[in-house]
Parts: C-alpha cells; sequence; structure tokens
C-alpha cells in the first residue's frame, strides 16, 4: 500500500517540487501551507512521515514538532525538516523538539528518496 | 532633504524587488504546474497501446482475416467435395469406357455373323444358279439375303467408328478432366499456403508496425529526464524569495528612524547602513547567479527535450515513409500488395479453369449428343434383323418347296441359326447401348449439376475474396493513416511545451530589473556615505567604527547561511558554522 507523507513549507514551489519528486516514485502526498494547517490535518489522516520546513508563518516547523509530539497518533511518526538553515545550533534544536531528520534545502532528489524510503520503509 | 531622497529610493528599490520576488515566484510556480502535467502527458503518451483509429484498424483486419480465412476453410470443403465428385466422374467415365467395350465386342459379333451369312448367302447363290428356273425365286432370296449381310457388316462398320469416336472423345474428356483436376488441386494448395502465409506475414506486419510505433514511443520518456530535473531545480525559487527577503529586511532597516537619537548612535547607524547596500547588493549577485543558473539549466533541459522530441519526431517519419513503400520487404504496403496479387491471381485462375470447365462442359453435351446418335444407329438394326427373319422364311419356304433345294437344306438351318444369333446379337447390343445412354445422361446431368454448383461457389468464393481485398484495404489505409497520424508527443504536450519556453524568457527580464536596483543601491550607498562623512566632519572625526550588535541582530533573522557569513564579512564578526546544502543528518 502506498505511503502518506504530508509536506509542510510556505513555499509553493518547495511543495510543488518535493510532491513531484515523491509522487513519481509511488508516494501519496498531502500539502499543508503552515504547521496550524499541518495540525489540522495530522488530527484527520494518518501519515507514514511529515516533511516540513523550518521557518513558516503562523507556526514554525519547530513548533509543530513538539506539537505532533503531544498528539496520540504521530507521536512516533517521523518527522524530518527540510530547511535552508544549516546551523548546528538549529540543528539541535529541530533535534530536541523531537525532529527525525535534517535535510538543508535546495535538496537532492536522490538523497531525499534515499532518507525517505528509510524511513518510510 | 537627503534623508527624504534616500528614502524614496529606498521604497522604490523595495518595491521592485518585492515585484521581483513575486515575478519570480510566478514563473517558478507556472512552471512547477506545467512540468508535472507535461510529464504526465508523456508518460500518458509513451504508455498508450492504441488510439480509436488504430483499435478500428486492428478490428477491421483481424474481422477481415477471419472472415477470409472462414471463407478459406468453406472452399477447402468445397475443394475437397468437388475432388470428390470428380473422383467419383472419372470412375463412372471408366465404367462407361468399359461399357463401350462391351457394345463394341457385342457389334463385332454381329460383324463376324454376318460375314458368316454372307458365305451362306453365295453358297445358296451358286446352288440357285445350278438349279436353273425353278432356282430363279431362290436366287433373287439369296441375292437379297447377300445385299443385307453386305449392308449390316458396313453398318456395324460405322458403329465401329463411331464407337471409336465415342471412345476417343470420352477418353480425351477423362484425361482432360483428370487433367483440370490436378491442376486445380496444384493451384489451390499453392493458393492455402501463400494465403495462409500471407495472413500471417500480414498480422505480423501489422504487430510489427505497432511495435515499431511503439518502441519510438516508449523512447518519448528519454524526454522526461530533463524535465525532472526542471522540476528539480524549481525549489530554487524558495531560495530566491529568502535571499530577496534578506534584501528586504536590509533595507527595512535602512528606514529606521530610531537611527538619529545621539551622535553615536546616528554614526553607528550611519556605518551599518553603509554596510546594507553592500551586503544587499552581494545577495542580489547571489540571487541573479541563481536565476542565471537556472535559466542556464532550464535552457540545457529544454534543448535536450527539444532535441529528443525533434529526433523522435525524425525515426517516426522515416519508420511511417519505410511502411509507405511497397518496396520495403515486410512492411504493410508491401504485404497489402502480395496478399492483393495472390487474391487477384487466383481469380484470375479460377476464371480461366472455369473457361475451360465450360469446354469439358460443352464436350460432355456433345458426347450425349453422339452417343443419342450411336443410340439410333442401333435402331435401323431392328429393320435389318426383320428382314433377315424374312429372308430366312422365304429360304426355308423355297427349300421345301423345291426338291432341287434340297442339299440347301443344311444351310437354311445354319441361315436360321445366324438369324437368331444376329436378332440376339442386336437385342443384346440395343440393351447396352440404352443403358450406356441411360448411364451417360445420368453421369452428365450429374456433372452438369456438380458443375453449376461450383460456378455458383466459385462466383461467391471470388466475390467473397474481392471484398475480402476491399476491406484489407480499407484496414490497410487505416491503419497506415492511424500511424501516420499517431505523434509521438500528444498534442496537449506539445502547446504546453511551447508555452513554458515563452515562460522562462520573462527570467531574464528579472536580471535587468535586479541590475538596475544594484545600481539604486549604490546611490543609496553613496548617500549614505556622504551623509556620514558630513556629520564625521561637523563633529571633526577622521573614523567611526560600528558595533555590530545591530548587524549581529539582523542577521540573525536571516535564514541563509551565506548570507550571515556575507555580513559577518562585512562586519567582521564570526559566525556559527553550518554543514552544506543538500547535506542530510539523521538524528
Amino acid at each position: 500500500m502506498a505511503k502518506n507523507i504530508l509536506i509542510v513549507d510556505d513555499s509553493s514551489s518547495i511543495r510543488q517540487s518535493i510532491t513531484f519528486v515523491l509522487e513519481q516514485s509511488g508516494f501519496v502526498v498531502v500539502q499543508s501551507v503552515d504547521g496550524t494547517d499541518a495540525l489540522k490535518k495530522l488530527e484527520s489522516q494518518k501519515f507514514d512521515l511529515v516533511i516540513s520546513d523550518v521557518n513558516m508563518p503562523n507556526m514554525d516547523g519547530i513548533s509543530l514538532t513538539k506539537n505532533i509530539r503531544l498528539t496520540t497518533h504521530h507521536k512516533f511518526t517521523p518527522i524530518l525538516m527540510l530547511t535552508t538553515e544549516s546551523q548546528a545550533s538549529m540543528m539541535q534544536e529541530g533535534k530536541a523538539a523531537g525532529a527525525t531528520g535534517w535535510i538543508v534545502k535546495p535538496f537532492d532528489p536522490d538523497k531525499l528518496l534515499a532518507v525517505v524510503n528509510k524511513l518510510v520503509g | 532633504m537627503v534623508q527624504t531622497g534616500k528614502d524614496d529610493l529606498r521604497l522604490s528599490i523595495m518595491k521592485s524587488l518585492k515585484s521581483v520576488s513575486a515575478s519570480t515566484e510566478a514563473v517558478y510556480l507556472k512552471m512547477g504546474e506545467i512540468y508535472p502535467q507535461l510529464i504526465r502527458e508523456l508518460e500518458k503518451g509513451a504508455t498508450s497501446h492504441s488510439s480509436p483509429n488504430s483499435v478500428h484498424s486492428q478490428s477491421l483486419l483481424g474481422s477481415t482475416i477471419e472472415e477470409t480465412l472462414r471463407a478459406l476453410d468453406e472452399k477447402e470443403k468445397q475443394f475437397f467435395h468437388n475432388q470428390k465428385n470428380s473422383e467419383h466422374l472419372l470412375e463412372q467415365l471408366d465404367m462407361l469406357i468399359q461399357l463401350l467395350g462391351t457394345l463394341g465386342l457385342s457389334t463385332q459379333e454381329i460383324r463376324e455373323d454376318s460375314f458368316l451369312m454372307e458365305i451362306i448367302s453365295l453358297n445358296a447363290m451358286i446352288i440357285a444358279a445350278k438349279t436353273g428356273q425353278a432356282g430363279r425365286a431362290f436366287a433373287c432370296i439369296t441375292s437379297e439375303l447377300k445385299d443385307l449381310s453386305g449392308q449390316t457388316i458396313e453398318l456395324t462398320e460405322q458403329m465401329d467408328q463411331m464407337e471409336n469416336s465415342i471412345n476417343r472423345v470420352f477418353s480425351e474428356f477423362k484425361i482432360n478432366l483428370s487433367d483440370m483436376n490436378s491442376k486445380e488441386q496444384e493451384r489451390y494448395f499453392h493458393f492455402i499456403k501463400e494465403s495462409k502465409d500471407f495472413f500471417q506475414n500480414l498480422n505480423l506486419g501489422a504487430v510489427k508496425l505497432w511495435e515499431g510505433i511503439e518502441d519510438i514511443r516508449a523512447k518519448t520518456i528519454d524526454v522526461k529526464i530533463p524535465l525532472v530535473k526542471i522540476m528539480v531545480e524549481i525549489q530554487n525559487q524558495d531560495r530566491i524569495r529568502q535571499s530577496i527577503d534578506h534584501v528586504l529586511l536590509s533595507l527595512q532597516e535602512l528606514g529606521d528612524p530610531e537611527a538619529s537619537v545621539d551622535l553615536e548612535s546616528r554614526l553607528d547607524h550611519l556605518s551599518l547602513l553603509e554596510l546594507l547596500p553592500e551586503l544587499s547588493k552581494q545577495v542580489l549577485d547571489e540571487i541573479s547567479t541563481h536565476i542565471k543558473e537556472n535559466r542556464e539549466t532550464f535552457h540545457i533541459a529544454l534543448e535536450n527535450a527539444r532535441g529528443l522530441i525533434n529526433n523522435l519526431e525524425d525515426q517516426r517519419k522515416i519508420f511511417l515513409f519505410e511502411q509507405q513503400k511497397n518496396t520495403t520487404p515486410n512492411n504493410l504496403e508491401y504485404l497489402f500488395h502480395q496478399g492483393k496479387h495472390i487474391f487477384t491471381d487466383f481469380i484470375t485462375q479460377t476464371e480461366s479453369l472455369l473457361r475451360i470447365q465450360e469446354g469439358a462442359f460443352r464436350k460432355s453435351h456433345q458426347l450425349q449428343i453422339y452417343v443419342k446418335g450411336l443410340s439410333e444407329m442401333l435402331q435401323s438394326f431392328g429393320f435389318i434383323v426383320s428382314k433377315f427373319r424374312n429372308i430366312d422364311m422365304a429360304s426355308r419356304i423355297q427349300v421345301a418347296r423345291l426338291s432341287s433345294l434340297s442339299s440347301m437344306k443344311s444351310n437354311t438351318l445354319e441361315m436360321t441359326a445366324l438369324t437368331q444369333k444376329i436378332e440376339l446379337d442386336v437385342h443384346q447390343s440395343m440393351l447396352i447401348t440404352t443403358g450406356f445412354y441411360t448411364r451417360v445422361q445420368d453421369v452428365f446431368q450429374s456433372y452438369e449439376m456438380d458443375f453449376n454448383h461450383r460456378i455458383k461457389a466459385d462466383m461467391d468464393f471470388q466475390k467473397r475474396l474481392a471484398d475480402s481485398t476491399n476491406n484489407l484495404e480499407k484496414a490497410k489505409n487505416i491503419i497506415l493513416k492511424s500511424v501516420q497520424e499517431s505523434q509521438v508527443f500528444t498534442q496537449t504536450f506539445v502547446q504546453q511545451f511551447q508555452k513554458t519556453e515563452g515562460d522562462l524568457s520573462t527570467l531574464d527580464g528579472l536580471l535587468i530589473e535586479i541590475e538596475k536596483q544594484k545600481s539604486s543601491l549604490d546611490q543609496m550607498r553613496q548617500r549614505v556615505v556622504l551623509e556620514k562623512k558630513e556629520l564625521m566632519a561637523t563633529e571633526n572625526l577622521t573614523t567611526w567604527t560600528l558595533k555590530n550588535e545591530k548587524l549581529k541582530t539582523l542577521i540573525d533573522r536571516f535564514t541563509i547561511f551565506s548570507h550571515k557569513k556575507l555580513a559577518a564579512d562585512l562586519g567582521n564578526f564570526e559566525v556559527e558554522d553550518s554543514v552544506d546544502a543538500g547535506e542530510v543528518t539523521l538524528f
């Protein structure tokens, strides 16, 4: 059965690009524009993986990760941060919030797919 | 005054950069929407096995082949039935020839009896001459007997000739029929083999034709590679947007009203403002580089895609050209011509065979007339027999009446025996002839029925072959038309592909706009430098070192490491190191 992935990013181009790469590999992708929107979707649907940006309006990726870890359904769902932020302190913050991994934008499609497959496989 | 002019310029740069950001986003997003559609169209085109036309043509070809094979099967049954009938006819002809031989024997008997009768009559004539006047009547009788024997001999010879003629014609008829049968058999088996080979090749040809087109179409998926590359590059818009945001953040600082509280703050602020246009310019340079790189990537990818598209279209055209030549072995046009030739040849041969059969049929009529003539000729023996009987009676009376003819007693007894034998032989011959005539009529009646049935069946088969040829031509034309019309790339793909190329030129306009804003930033910097210089001159200051806190606060809001690094280099301070773009870290 196809795996469901939630992409959270305020940038439409990023959402388009990731959706394209993942859909080409057979994943089912749902998009969210920010953390608040993502939490709503996470309440109503089960996802196998969340890929989230860090810097977003309304609710950033770190806060989203903390909130996801508080839910029952997605407590253990892998969360990948996909962001332009590349400094160790920020990554540490993500890890502390409960993120599973960190990818610095722009992403390499092969690397992204390898990580996604590893996390949902 | 300077302050107001500087702010106007700042606001104008901000406005322009916001517009650049929005335009870049629009171009990239449009590509992000169109390229997945293009790739879907490409995949649709590459995997679609048949157009409605091709389905129709394949089903028409299939049903025509099925119908023709059915006609061939029926023809095969009819052929074997005809062969069986012909063999039966040949057997019957053999029997008739044998019967004719029996009639010949019977005629020979009559002739031999007539020779004996002639000898007896000559003997009687001599005795009658010796008897003188008394034997005159007997002499007349014997003379008549001699004439009658002579006539009988002549008649049997005529019958012999006629029998021989009939025999010859029968034998010829039989040979012709047998020859015709073997020719028909040879021609038919050749035709069946050629037809079955043709249909097999035609089916194979049609399959190969579609496979050829499908192969070319399958290669269209190669075009996907450059298009996927474009889709991956589209994410750079996010970086461009963030970069412009950083410039905008910097430009907001330039308009900060807190700047002029005291001299130290003002000079510190002006020092920062002196740095920010340079920082913004460098960020804009980075944006330009990104756009240029993307533009180049898009250009190369599109050129690659276009090259592949043109190459595949050329391959399709060459393939089609080859398919339409009827000299290229095993292409559909060639095969169709071959099939048409097989069918036309068979129809021509059938027509010529029918003409030969018609000739044979006419000969069968001729034969019946001959046999009828023979039968009629035999009727005249009835008169001869009755004459023999009368002469025999008259002879016996004369011999009984005249003692001078007493030596003739044994002759008359012989004459009576011969007359009875001739009568028996004639009766036998008439029986044989009647039987022969009836059988000839039966055989040829059944031959006529069979012949008419065969003509009708052949005409039907010819019509079916002609229909099949027409349908095959129709199917072939539809297939070729359908293949000709089947585009390697769907219409939607071609239209969208052409459209996206135009959209990319927008990026060139954005680069020009960025260059323009860089000049404006230079102007701004010059104004800030002038303002700072004037203030320092007023305060008799020669140098001023910037306290970095504001710059540090500003770059904290930057989300791209390279920009932080740029600002740090300009402000002479260190920033925390970072990992490279694309790097994956799993916790």
